[in-house]
């Protein structure tokens, strides 16, 4: 494998803390939750099983034991009539899921219709209409969270206009660490509430 | 200038504004020297975003050099010098720029259509040029542009629909930026996702002029909008504003997948911040047509 530093885009010399910052950025950048039903799902995958090496690989040379806790895939439902047409759409076999779900008469259209519709729409790129379908397959069956989550991300972005789940370009780009005037000032503050709690007084002013 | 797909020039560092720059002028330099003096009035932005993220792409360094701009003999400028990317983008610009002259010239009133014919004899021989380099692309470029005609006759009220061929066009644009089988499958998404979004905002900004002139807006006709009301336009530019928004998250996650080697910090000013401004531009109360 090659090297785990520049898989995480950070310098040999760097902390144990930088090390996890690094990891925790890009595993929520490649997280299988934002790419769920996107057609470039498996890629995002290898990505993050880079990722996991990498980090795996840096945490056993520096002797820390490794605290990894974020999800594999999740499992879908497939207990449904609708199993097949998941399968198809999870291979990105389009138009033949398509067809067969286009083929499934208006009375049995469901809130698992709408969303394997949705995920259909999602993948060709027609996002408008798949938000409309997540959206109905929410409305018709709310305590399915896959559909809610589904709905979610979508708002996020049409809210937000960046990926779901990636914090504001700009507050990562000016973040420089450590410590700020705001930070002392407030750090002075409590500290002297704690010492005026048990007795003493650190700012007689304040 | 045209081009929807421009950097947040206020959040690059100078230095990454001066290499954007030019190969910004690179693209200019590279339309008059192999198209002729005409083509550079199409110079645009959003092929200069590309020639940057190809460059990024193959590891490709800017070889930037001084020398005086030819529109403004007065300016020195630092111009990046032709390479394979800027060639590339500059052929397959020809294409697009072709096919909306005819746009223009079919739908538009009698300005568009008289500037339309006199920059034809100018564009035809560059079109032809561009078109035997790539003619896989250009056939694709043009079946497109007919199926784009297509759903505008037919009144499509579809915004998703209606925003496919350009989508697809762009797809295979972007295609044709990797040789490398993985990259080619997402900037594909990635170019998709892309064109979808340039169709979208220039349907965002034209929205009143459309309405008024009675001609097609995806947007005016899935709200139904008929008359040039304030209030209503309004309305329907903040749905708008929200798809908008949701294409541009979903240009950010297949953009992060992509292996960029060079350029990567300005490329995601680019995404990341100058989509959502060039947006936000159509909202503000001073705002004119980008």
């Amino acid at each position: 494998m090659s090297d785990p530093y520049k898989v995480l885009g950070i310098s040999p010399n760097a902390t144990d803390d930088e090390v996890k910052a690094a990891y925790r950025e890009l595993a929520r950048k490649y997280h299988p939750d934002r790419y769920v039903n996107n057609p470039l799902a498996d890629l995002a995958q290898e990505k993050m099983k880079d990722i996991n090496e990498a980090y795996d690989t840096i945490q056993k040379m520096r002797r820390v034991s490794s605290n990894r806790s974020y999800a594999d895939n999740q499992n879908y439902q497939a207990n449904n009539q609708f199993a097949d047409i998941r399968r198809l759409i999870s291979q990105n076999r389009i138009p033949e899921a398509e067809e067969l779900l286009k083929g499934i008469p208006i009375n049995q259209r469901n809130g698992e219709w709408y969303f394997l519709m949705g995920s259909i729409f999602y993948r060709r790129g027609w996002l408008d209409d798949a938000y409309t379908a997540f959206s109905r397959a929410s409305s018709l069956d709310p305590n399915n969270s896959e559909y809610r989550e589904a709905v979610s991300r979508m708002s996020f972005q049409r809210s937000n206009g960046r990926p779901f789940g990636q914090s504001d370009y700009r507050q990562t780009y000016y973040n420089c660490g450590g410590c700020g005037g705001c930070d002392i000032c407030t750090g002075l503050m409590c500290a002297d509430c704690c010492c005026e709690c048990l007795g003493g007084d650190l700012i007689r002013c304040c | 200038m045209l081009g929807y797909i421009r950097p947040c020039k206020p959040e690059l560092r100078i230095r990454e504004y001066e290499i954007y720059k030019s190969v910004y002028c690179g693209q200019c330099r590279q339309l008059g020297k192999v198209f002729g003096p005409f083509a550079r009035l199409t110079l645009s932005y959003d092929f200069a975003f590309l020639s940057l993220l190809q460059m990024g792409l193959n590891d490709t360094q800017a070889d930037i050099k001084q020398s005086r701009c030819e529109v403004n003999p007065f300016l020195k400028k630092s111009i990046c010098q032709s390479c394979d990317e800027i060639d590339y983008t500059c052929t397959v610009a020809m294409l697009m720029i072709y096919h909306k002259l005819q746009d223009n010239f079919q739908d538009n009133g009698i300005k568009d259509k008289l500037l339309s014919a006199a920059a034809y004899p100018f564009i035809l021989p560059a079109y032809e040029k561009a078109g035997k380099r790539f003619p896989e692309i250009e056939l694709i470029i043009a079946s497109m542009m007919c199926k784009q005609k297509e759903l505008e006759q037919a009144k499509c009220s579809s915004v998703d629909q209606a925003c496919e061929p350009t989508a697809k066009a762009m797809e295979e644009i972007a295609a044709g930026l990797s040789s490398d089988a993985v990259q080619q499958r997402i900037l594909r998404r990635f170019g998709y996702l892309l064109g979808r979004w340039v169709y979208q905002i220039d349907a965002l900004d034209d929205l009143t002029d459309d309405v008024k002139k009675g001609n097609y807006n995806p947007f005016a006709v899935k709200y139904e909008l008929t008359d040039a009301d304030e209030h209503k336009i309004a309305q329907v530019k903040e749905q708008a504003k929200a798809s908008l928004y949701m294409t541009i998250g979903e240009i950010g996650t297949a953009y992060e997948l992509l292996d960029i080697k060079r350029y990567k910090p300005i490329l995601d000013n680019i995404i990341h911040l100058g989509l959502k401004d060039s947006v936000d531009r159509l909202y503000s109360s001073c705002s004119k047509k980008i």
